[in-house]
C-alpha cells in the first residue's frame, strides 16, 4: 500500500500565509489568472521621404554614398502599441535593453522601445565626438562628449516618450519609448510589427511615427488567434 | 521705439514659455522639406536686448550692435543631384536701438551665403563657388548663432579698428583717431568705402569666390580665392585684387582640433586709392599704383571632453597703409587673441566665459610721439545659458570692456538673448 505524502499543518499554514501575502504583490506584477491571448500584427507603410537634415551653411558638407545609404535599422521608425494596459492585466513587462548607435551623424535606429526599468546603450561609432542629451520630463540627462568606441548607458524608470539629441550635431535626434506594459513593438526594416500575448478583447491600438499625429484604431483580438492591422501613412507634416 | 521694445519683450516671453506639449508647438522644430527631400529650408532667429553700447565696442555697423539686434535668417539647400547642391542664407537684421538717423539703416536684408557646392566623389572633398564660408580661422566657420555661447563676438571678429579700405591723411591723423573705429573723423573717399573701420576678420559678411576643401576626420584643409579680404569681404570686387586664404587643421584625437590659417589680399579700394580728397589731395605716387595688402595669420584650437569645451584663437593681421600726405607706407599690425569656455552644468543649464585682447603695433606720429596706431582693447564676458527646448536657448550675459583711448574707455554691458532655430 502506498502512502501518500501529507503536508504537515504547519507547512499548510505557512504556504497559505505566503500565498495570501503574495496575492497583493502578484496583483500588481503579473496576470492574476490565465487569460486568453492573441496576436496583433501588421505592416506600416510610410512615404519614402525622410525628415530633412538641417543644411550646414558654413561647413563643406555634401553627402557621400555612405551618408545616403540606409540600412534596415535606419528604417525602424514607427512604434505600434496598446494605448492602455488591458483591464485585468498588470505588469509582467519586459525590461528590454536597447542600443542607440551614433553612426554617420545619425542615431541608429531612429526609434527604440523598452519597458520601465530598461536601459539604453549609447555607443559612439563615429570618428568624432557626440554629446547625447535629453530634456524630457520622463528622463533628463546629458552624457557629455565622448569619443569613438566609448559607450554610456542610461536607465529609464518612468514610462513616456524621451526625445534624444546631440548637442554638437543639431540635425541628430532619436526617440525612446518607455512602456509600463509589454504590448508594443517597433516596426522592422520592412515596416512589420507583431505584438504577442495580447489579452483577447477590444483594445485601442496606436501607431506612432514622428512624421504624423499618432493614429489610434480599435482592434478586436480573438482568443488564441491573430488579427492583422495595417497602416498606410500619407505624407503630412506633423509638428514635433 | 517703446512699442518695438514692448513687442520684443512679448515675443521673448512667448518664445521662452515651455510648450505644454511638444506636438502642440506652433513653431517648427525641424527643417521644412520639399521635392522628395531635395529642398531643405531652415531658419534662425536671434533677439538680443541689453545695455546701449555707448562705447561702440560691439557694433556691427553704425546702427546695429550685438546686444541690441533682432536677426532672422533663412537658409535653404537645394540638392540638384547627389553631387551638386545650392546653398543660400538670407539675413534680415533689425536694430532694436534707435541709433542711426535713417530708419532704413536700422533694417537691412542681405545675402550672407549664396553658393554652389560640388562634391565630385564620395571622398570628403568639396568645391564651393559664390558667396562662400571662409576657410580662415575658427570662429567664422561655425554654424548658427546657437554655437556662440555668448552674445558678443571675439574682438578680432567684431571690433571695428580705425583701419579703413582707404588711406588715412597722415600718421598724426591716424593716431588722433585711436579708439574711434566706429566712425573715424577724417573724410572718407566715398560711401562705397563705408563709414566704419575694419575688424581683423569680418564675421558678418562672407566673401565671394571659390574654395576647395578637404574635410577628413584627421586632417582638414581648405584654400579659397576671393575678391575681398578677411577684413572687408566683398560681393563685387572693389580693386581688381584677389585674396588667397587657407587653413590646415588636424584632429589628433576626438578631443583636440588645431588649425593654422593664412591669408593675403589687396584691401585698399579703388575708390579710396584714386580719389581727390579735396583739401588733402590725391594719394601720391608711387603709393597710388602700388598694391596694398592685408596679410593675416591665424591659430585656432579647440579642446573638449565630457561637459567642457575650451576654444582659443589668435589672429595676427598686417595692413600696408599709405598716407595721403606722402608719409612712407607703413605696415601696421594688429593682434587679436581670445580664449573661451563653455561648461554644461545640467541638460538645460550652461555657463560660458570669454577673455579677449586686441593690441596694435606702435607708430611714430608726426609730432614724434610713439603710440599704438589704435587703442588696445580688453574684454571679458560671462554668460548663463538655459535651453528652453532643443531649439530655443536663452542667454544672459555680462560683458566688460577696457580701451586705452577713444571717447568711452570702459563700459559694462548686460544683455539677454533668445535664440530659436529649426
Amino acid at each position: 500500500m502506498s502512502r501518500r505524502a501529507v503536508p504537515s499543518p504547519a507547512f499548510v499554514l505557512i504556504a497559505l500565509a505566503l500565498a495570501a501575502a503574495s496575492l497583493g504583490l502578484v496583483h500588481a506584477a503579473a496576470p492574476p489568472r490565465a487569460v486568453a491571448t492573441g496576436t496583433i500584427r501588421g505592416t506600416v507603410t510610410l512615404p519614402a521621404t525622410a525628415p530633412g537634415r538641417r543644411p550646414s551653411v558654413s561647413r563643406p558638407g555634401g553627402t557621400s554614398a555612405a551618408d545616403r545609404q540606409q540600412d534596415a535599422l535606419d528604417r525602424q521608425t514607427s512604434v505600434v502599441y496598446l494605448d492602455n494596459m488591458p483591464r485585468g492585466m498588470a505588469g509582467e513587462f519586459i525590461e528590454r535593453k536597447a542600443r542607440l548607435d551614433q553612426r554617420g551623424q545619425r542615431f541608429v535606429p531612429h526609434v527604440v522601445a523598452i519597458g520601465v526599468g530598461g536601459t539604453v546603450d549609447f555607443p559612439n561609432s563615429d570618428p568624432f565626438f557626440h554629446n547625447v542629451f535629453s530634456l524630457a520630463d520622463v528622463k533628463s540627462f546629458d552624457l557629455g562628449r565622448y569619443a569613438t568606441g566609448k559607450s554610456k548607458t542610461v536607465r529609464f524608470d518612468k514610462p513616456g516618450l524621451v526625445r534624444v539629441f546631440c548637442d554638437i550635431h543639431a540635425h541628430m535626434s532619436a526617440f525612446i519609448f518607455v512602456f509600463a506594459h509589454p504590448y508594443f513593438d517597433v516596426t522592422d526594416g520592412q515596416g512589420r510589427y507583431r505584438i504577442d500575448g495580447v489579452p483577447a478583447g477590444t483594445h485601442a491600438l496606436v501607431l506612432w511615427n514622428e512624421t504624423i499625429e499618432p493614429e489610434t484604431r480599435q482592434v478586436v483580438v480573438p482568443d488564441g488567434g491573430e488579427v492583422e492591422m495595417n497602416f498606410t501613412v500619407a505624407a503630412s507634416p506633423a509638428p514635433q | 521705439m517703446r512699442t518695438l521694445g514692448l513687442i520684443t519683450a512679448t515675443v521673448l516671453v512667448w518664445l521662452a514659455m515651455p510648450a505644454a506639449r511638444a506636438d502642440a508647438d506652433p513653431l517648427p522644430s525641424r527643417p521644412i522639406t520639399f521635392g522628395d527631400g531635395r529642398v531643405v529650408v531652415s531658419g534662425d532667429v536671434a533677439m538680443s536686448f541689453g545695455t546701449a553700447d555707448e562705447g561702440y565696442f560691439n557694433l556691427y555697423d553704425y546702427s546695429h550692435d550685438a546686444f541690441n539686434a533682432l536677426t532672422m535668417s533663412l537658409s535653404a539647400e537645394v540638392r540638384a543631384t547627389d553631387r551638386i547642391g545650392f546653398v543660400a542664407l538670407i539675413t534680415d537684421e533689425i536694430s532694436l536701438r534707435g541709433r542711426g538717423s535713417d530708419p532704413s539703416d536700422r533694417h537691412i536684408v542681405y545675402p550672407y551665403a549664396l553658393y554652389v557646392r560640388v562634391r565630385p566623389t564620395d571622398r570628403p572633398f568639396t568645391i564651393l563657388g559664390g558667396r562662400i564660408p571662409p576657410v580662415f580661422g575658427g570662429f567664422a566657420r561655425r554654424d548658427y548663432g546657437e554655437v556662440n555661447a555668448l552674445i558678443g563676438l571675439p574682438l578680432a571678429y567684431g571690433y571695428s579698428t580705425t583701419m579703413r579700405p582707404e588711406p588715412p591723411p597722415s600718421r598724426r591723423e591716424l593716431v588722433l583717431n585711436r579708439g574711434g573705429g566706429w566712425a573715424v573723423r577724417y573724410p572718407r573717399a566715398t560711401a562705397e568705402t563705408g563709414p566704419q573701420g575694419l575688424p581683423l576678420v569680418s564675421a558678418r559678411r562672407w566673401d565671394t569666390g571659390v574654395s576647395a576643401q578637404w574635410d577628413g576626420s584627421k586632417v582638414q584643409a581648405g584654400v579659397a580665392v576671393t575678391v575681398g579680404t578677411l577684413a572687408s569681404p566683398r560681393t563685387e570686387d572693389d580693386n581688381g585684387g584677389k585674396q588667397i586664404s587657407g587653413r590646415v587643421g588636424v584632429t589628433p584625437s576626438a578631443s583636440v582640433n588645431v588649425g593654422v590659417s593664412a591669408s593675403s589680399g589687396e584691401y585698399l579700394a579703388d575708390a579710396g586709392r584714386s580719389t581727390d580728397y579735396g583739401t588733402v589731395g590725391w594719394l601720391p605716387e608711387p603709393a597710388r599704383s602700388t598694391t596694398h595688402r592685408q596679410q593675416a595669420l591665424g591659430l585656432d584650437a579647440e579642446y573638449s571632453l565630457g561637459h567642457v569645451v575650451v576654444r582659443g584663437e589668435v589672429v595676427a593681421s598686417r595692413w600696408d597703409v599709405p598716407f595721403l600726405n606722402g608719409d612712407p607706407t607703413l605696415q601696421l599690425d594688429a593682434l587679436g587673441s581670445s580664449i573661451e569656455t563653455r561648461v554644461a552644468l545640467t541638460p538645460r543649464w550652461s555657463v560660458a566665459a570669454r577673455g579677449d585682447r586686441l593690441g596694435f603695433s606702435r607708430v611714430t606720429a608726426t609730432d614724434g610721439v610713439v603710440r599704438s596706431w589704435d587703442a588696445p582693447v580688453r574684454r571679458v564676458e560671462g554668460a548663463v545659458g538655459y535651453l528652453v527646448r532643443r531649439n530655443v536657448r536663452l542667454k544672459a550675459s555680462y560683458q566688460y570692456n577696457w580701451r586705452s583711448g577713444g571717447r568711452e574707455r570702459t563700459i559694462g554691458m548686460a544683455g539677454a538673448q533668445l535664440l530659436y532655430w529649426f
